[in-house]
């Protein structure tokens, strides 16, 4: 990565936080932070110590993780090679002296980087107002997520401009068919098809992803399979996007 | 080389045939051609964001994205396609930055560019807000902040004024440099006879001729029009076929420049008063429109 490279993520790093991730911000201040500081202000000091407190901080941490890391994480991921290419910026930004990989590379990991740190952020003011949230396990848990969902946007951006649409129906579809073979239902795989059950296990692995991130939430050990499994499919997709972006013309 | 492109149902376009280009380092070589004829084309192809289906293509003998990669290449594209809620002197900026323009020198560097395009009083506004002239020469001012061996133009004065264009004539005379290579696209034939040494006419994606852009030939054979003041009848008799209009101009079919130039000076020997000769083609003109069929209007 050369120093042009280097010194363009100042000009990246504010695009990501002012115009992408602005819009989760939002949502997430309206959906926990508001709550928060409402319920902080109607409560007696001890309140949150109570069981009642411990449980509604648990709720609203919850919801702010369910709102937050998809949605970061998504915004973080697509709509960055493919509106680069569909837009022609790309016209401009690589008849500079630059590598294409090296460049969303740079911007991939920004992007990461943002998208963990303010979610440490948040969870470490969530925790001063309610009761205690490990920091450090949240921001893992946005770690992986980033992983999963970035590695699979870079996939689909190298691959077409519907990556917006492509990432959502792949996690939703992952995530409706990966629950029923989880659902605790008495048949085997859910009762599923064999062959959806191929299709369920060649989707990304979103189920898995879900079930380790409330492991760290709740201080449990991780399962090592799951944990491989979910950093290696995003890892992987990854790793093909660039191969894809290599091999592939950015004009079409 | 030659590049087709495939649908997914199996479609095929040939946008660039057989091409067969050389561009030397000093030259200016235009590329000309209408619209859908391929030059787009081959310019993503010389910039490596296409790649071709068949042949290869060579900047200095390096594949083309590897040499954009490693020098980079001063392009100013068709379409102006950056984000426009970015200001001027940010998108130039944020372009000067890529380039490799060392910090210590960004400022004056930005600065030199919004000064030689004359776009100071847009620099902090938004490029949504600029006029397509204006967005243009922002196009320009990006080319310019870097120092390269290759300079390539696709349809570079389209959308400016005819003072901008007289001033982009005498931007691309500066950027002639014994070691560098500059190739302008554009169907404007006048432009590129004023700027190229040599043309490459394209139509349906194959090169149709490459002319040398030197001045007329003195034998080849080219229509005229003179503007006559007195003794068009004289003209009339020197030059068979000639048409002599009611607004006093002589319209004078396709003649080699001595047969040109004895009949002129013939016809002022018994008394014609001519104001003006002026060709009705260019040697590129004529060279266009054998190649690609459509005459004169």
């Amino acid at each position: 990565m050369n120093t042009r490279l280097l010194r363009y993520s100042r000009f990246q790093l504010p695009d990501f936080l002012l115009q992408r991730l602005v819009l989760p911000l939002v949502l997430l201040a309206f959906a926990a932070g508001v709550p928060t500081y409402l319920m902080t202000k109607n409560t007696t000091p001890g309140f949150m110590q109570s069981p009642q407190g411990i449980l509604l901080a648990k709720q609203m941490f919850a919801q702010a993780i369910t709102l937050y890391l998809p949605l970061g994480a998504f915004v973080g991921a697509v709509g960055v090679i493919s509106a680069d290419r569909q837009q022609g910026y790309f016209r401009f930004l690589f008849s500079k002296p630059v590598n294409v990989l090296a460049y969303y590379a740079q911007t991939y990991v920004l992007h990461a980087m943002v998208f963990v740190a303010v979610f440490g952020l948040i969870v470490w003011g969530f925790s001063a107002y309610t009761i205690h949230f490990s920091v450090h396990r949240s921001m893992e848990a946005a770690v992986l997520t980033f992983v999963l969902i970035g590695g699979l946007g870079l996939l689909l951006g190298a691959l077409t401009r519907y990556d917006g649409a492509g990432l959502i129906a792949v996690y939703v579809l992952a995530l409706i068919l990966q629950q029923l073979m989880a659902a605790p239902s008495g048949l085997k795989n859910g009762g599923l098809p064999d062959w959806l059950v191929w299709v369920a296990k060649g989707l990304p692995p979103v189920q898995k992803l879900d079930v380790l991130r409330n492991h760290l939430y709740a201080g449990e050990a991780l399962d090592v399979a799951q944990l491989w499994h979910v950093l290696g499919y995003g890892s992987g997709a990854a790793l093909l996007g660039f191969v894809l972006l290599r091999r592939l013309p950015l004009a079409r | 080389m030659s590049k087709t492109y495939r649908s997914l149902l199996g479609r095929e376009v040939r946008a660039v045939e057989d091409v067969t280009l050389d561009v030397a380092p000093g030259e200016v070589l235009g590329i000309a051609g209408p619209n859908g004829a391929g030059k787009s084309t081959i310019i993503s192809l010389l910039l490596g964001f296409l790649k071709p289906t068949s042949g290869t293509l060579s900047i200095d003998g390096m594949e083309p994205r590897a040499f954009v990669e490693k020098f980079g290449v001063a392009y100013v594209p068709e379409l102006m396609a950056l984000p426009t809620h970015w200001t001027t002197e940010g998108a130039l900026r944020r372009l000067a930055v890529l380039a490799g323009v060392p910090t210590s020198r960004l400022t004056a560097e930005v600065d030199r560019v919004i000064e030689s395009l004359a776009i100071g009083e847009h620099r902090k506004k938004r490029l949504k807000t600029l006029s397509k002239g204006n967005f243009q020469r922002v196009g320009l001012a990006q080319a310019l902040l870097m120092e390269t061996r290759v300079v390539i133009f696709d349809e570079p004065t389209h959308g400016l004024d005819p003072v901008w264009t007289q001033k982009f004539r005498e931007i691309v005379a500066s950027l002639k440099r014994a070691d560098r290579a500059i190739i302008i696209a554009s169907h404007n034939l006048d432009e590129l006879e004023r700027l190229t040494d040599r043309v490459a006419i394209i139509d349906r994606g194959r090169i149709q001729r490459v002319v040398t852009v030197s001045g007329a030939s003195v034998t080849a054979l080219m229509a005229y029009r003179v503007r006559v003041v007195t003794g068009g009848d004289a003209l009339v008799a020197r030059f068979p076929g000639s048409v002599l209009g009611a607004n006093g101009d002589l319209e004078i079919p396709p003649v080699d420049v001595p047969t040109l130039n004895a009949g002129l000076a013939a016809a002022i020997g018994t008394g014609a008063l001519i104001s003006a000769v002026i060709p009705r083609e260019s040697a590129l003109e004529q060279a266009f429109h054998a190649s690609v069929g459509a005459g004169p209007s």
